[in-house]
């Protein structure tokens, strides 16, 4: 097994108890609350039916059925709230994946950075890990889905559903699961590949603090704010509307697709160049 | 041969490091000697290549660091280096995982003669222990050279006469050995070469057995003539 | 490695360790207690017995060999010479070494040589007596 692997797999064992509570925290919290919320919901239909013997159908018609993404909405505190707890614990994550080896009383970078092999390895398997969790937490959502909608068949008659059981236009609406799960290829490699590069320039205004301390870290914010504005600027420009800017969507696509190699290359030389020269423990 | 060439380091405009020169050799035990200050410790750390210098240059055996030469040099820090979650056995486990050069005889006869448990944590280790753990992730690597940042520093007397023993034993034979200090007198009788540092220059190298054949002078005589001039 | 701790033999840190070492056996053999031929230990053993690093042990050895006190052939460990002329000398020359040191500070006060051997006996046998007794 090559070091490289080895790292990642060290990388993994190193978070996987905060990483297995996020996970439980997003079990409980979603199948629980979905849970509770069709329980008060079906509280408040049998109660209604108690009052007013009819049948569900009845009640139905009077009141409206209970689509699943309304369902999912009534729950979106227990739905969202995990979802963002998880977003903010990666981006934690991102930060803490270096700063753990450096601060506090074991300096574990004094050991990654005199093993045996190219430096950069450390920085890939850091990558690697942090893309694996995120895409990690993305697969739970994916598969827990068909669990939220399971759950919805089970606790309501079907005669409070709509006909049709929409998972993949709820999918396809949501502002936060649409971004989780593209409906399109293309769209995954643009989401996904910004995700990537979004960490890599965090990457490496990380390494540039850790080389030169608060210099670096002030190259560090310029860098990330710079690179920001560049990855940007072709979306405001052409949204603002200029007439001399019209472009098709493909070649705006394209644009921000050359940026973002461009920057990624940018970043990892810089990064290769600052893990094998300047870094300092 | 470690050859370390005209060196300097400046941390924040102010300098650490000018112009230090100075070369250990394999069977060799060097020891940079100064009474105060962070240059010798940055020293080590940059033949390790851990802290960027702004000028000169080391050689290891004739060559610049690269990877494959953190099989043949160690070096031991005077801080923990492994995580405060791992268990001492772990730390072991990591090592041969790691390191074509680790040796797990010497590993295993080490853990036994520091008296140290793999169950324990990381996090559990007195200073004594964990200066412990730290020589012997280090002595454990069959490299020809030791680097060792103040070996002997804030522990308790028994661990500094555990540790001095190594300094006495096979497990330093044929290997260049540098390290640091800033107390000589417990440690002269084992040093080789001694390199005296102080404001970030070497103020003077030399033989400690040619001192005192030649001049009948203990290193500390000679630090003190250097010191107080 | 040693778990002993301090070094049987202190050492001062003005005269090379090695020769230190040196002499600390020619005591042992002009006292009998190291005898002609009989085997001493490795350099290792001697290394961590001493306190001393690896290197300094192998230089002592080696400037006993060259003085001819011990003797090592092949692989085998090194003994002490069985020549009866360099054993004889060695005890000779601690002799006269002590003697030559105790002469040049005593010479300071200007003692005449008879009082002074009167008062070296005098001490000497005191001396011996009261370590005859601590002995028993």
């Amino acid at each position: 097994m090559n070091r490289y692997v080895k790292l990642v797999l060290m990388e993994m064992h190193r978070f996987w108890k905060l990483y297995a509570a996020l996970i439980l925290v997003t079990l409980v919290s979603q199948l629980g609350g979905l849970y509770l919320t069709l329980r008060k919901y079906m509280n408040g239909v049998n109660g209604e039916l108690t009052l007013n013997p009819q049948t569900y159908t009845d009640y139905a018609s009077r009141f409206g059925k209970l689509p699943f993404e309304i369902a999912m909405s009534r729950a979106a505190l227990w739905i969202f709230g995990p979802v963002v707890l998880c977003i903010a614990a990666l981006l934690l994550y991102v930060f803490l994946i270096w700063y753990r080896d450096w601060l506090g009383k074991n300096t574990f970078a004094y050991r990654l950075l005199m093993l045996p092999t190219a430096r950069m390895n450390l920085f890939w398997s850091k990558l690697t890990a942090v893309i694996t969790f995120v895409l990690g937490l993305v697969a739970l959502q994916i598969v827990l889905l068909p669990v939220h909608l399971t759950l919805y068949r089970t606790l309501i008659p079907a005669a409070l559903r709509p006909a049709e059981s929409p998972l993949v236009p709820f999918v396809r609406h949501d502002p936060i699961f649409r971004t989780l799960v593209p409906p399109t290829f293309l769209e995954f490699i643009l989401y996904y590949g910004a995700g990537v590069l979004a960490v890599t320039i965090v990457f490496t205004a990380i390494l540039l603090e850790r080389s030169f301390r608060l210099k670096g870290l002030v190259g560090g914010i310029l860098y990330t704010v710079a690179a920001a504005a560049i990855l940007v600027s072709p979306i405001i420009l052409v949204t603002s509307g200029a007439d001399s800017l019209a472009i098709y969507p493909m070649e705006l696509f394209l644009l921000e697709l050359g940026l973002g190699v461009i920057l990624l290359a940018v970043s990892l030389g810089l990064s290769r160049y600052l893990m094998n020269r300047k870094i300092t423990v | 041969m470690i050859e370390v060439k005209g060196i300097s380091k400046k941390y924040g405009g102010k300098s650490v490091l000018r112009d230090v020169t100075f070369s250990a050799e394999r069977g060799q035990i060097t020891c940079l000697i100064g009474i105060n200050g962070v240059g010798k410790s940055t020293v080590l750390k940059a033949i390790m290549g851990l802290a960027p210098l702004n000028g000169g240059q080391i050689r290891i055996d004739g060559k610049p660091l690269d990877k494959h030469l953190y099989e043949k040099v160690a070096f031991v820090p005077d801080v923990i280096t492994m995580p405060a979650s791992m268990k001492v056995g772990e730390c072991l486990d990591w090592m041969r995982d790691f390191y074509r050069s680790w040796n797990p005889e010497r590993a295993a006869e080490l853990l036994s003669f520091f008296r140290l448990n793999p169950p324990d944590r990381v996090s559990s280790l007195s200073k004594g222990n964990a200066s412990k753990l730290n020589l012997l992730l280090g002595l454990s690597l069959d490299t020809d050279y030791l680097l060792m940042d103040e070996p002997f520093s804030g522990i308790d007397i028994f661990s500094r006469e555990q540790i001095a023993s190594v300094f006495t034993s096979h497990l330093i034979e044929e290997r260049g050995v540098i390290l640091t200090t800033h107390e000589i007198s417990d440690i002269e009788h084992l040093v080789d070469k001694a390199v005296l540092l102080d404001q970030g220059t070497v103020r003077m190298t030399f033989m400690c057995e040619e001192v005192r054949m030649n001049e009948g002078k203990s290193v500390l005589d000679v630090m003190r003539e250097v010191y107080r001039a | 490695m040693n778990e002993t701790g301090g070094p049987i033999v202190p050492f001062n840190n003005r005269d090379p360790v090695y020769l230190q070492v040196v002499r600390h056996f020619k005591v042992e053999i002009a006292t009998g207690k190291l005898t002609a031929g009989q085997v001493i230990p490795s350099r290792r053993e001697l290394a961590a017995l001493m306190n001393i690093n690896p290197n300094t042990a192998q230089k002592a050895y080696k400037e006993m060999e060259d003085q001819l006190l011990i003797v090592t052939e092949g692989n085998s460990p090194s003994r002490v010479t069985t020549d009866e002329r360099i054993l004889g000398v060695v005890r000779e020359e601690l002799i006269s070494e002590a003697v030559d040191a105790f002469v040049a500070s005593v010479r300071l006060i200007g003692v005449p040589v008879d009082e002074l051997l009167h008062v070296v006996k005098r001490k000497y046998e005191t001396m011996h007596s009261q370590h005859k007794e601590a002995e028993s």
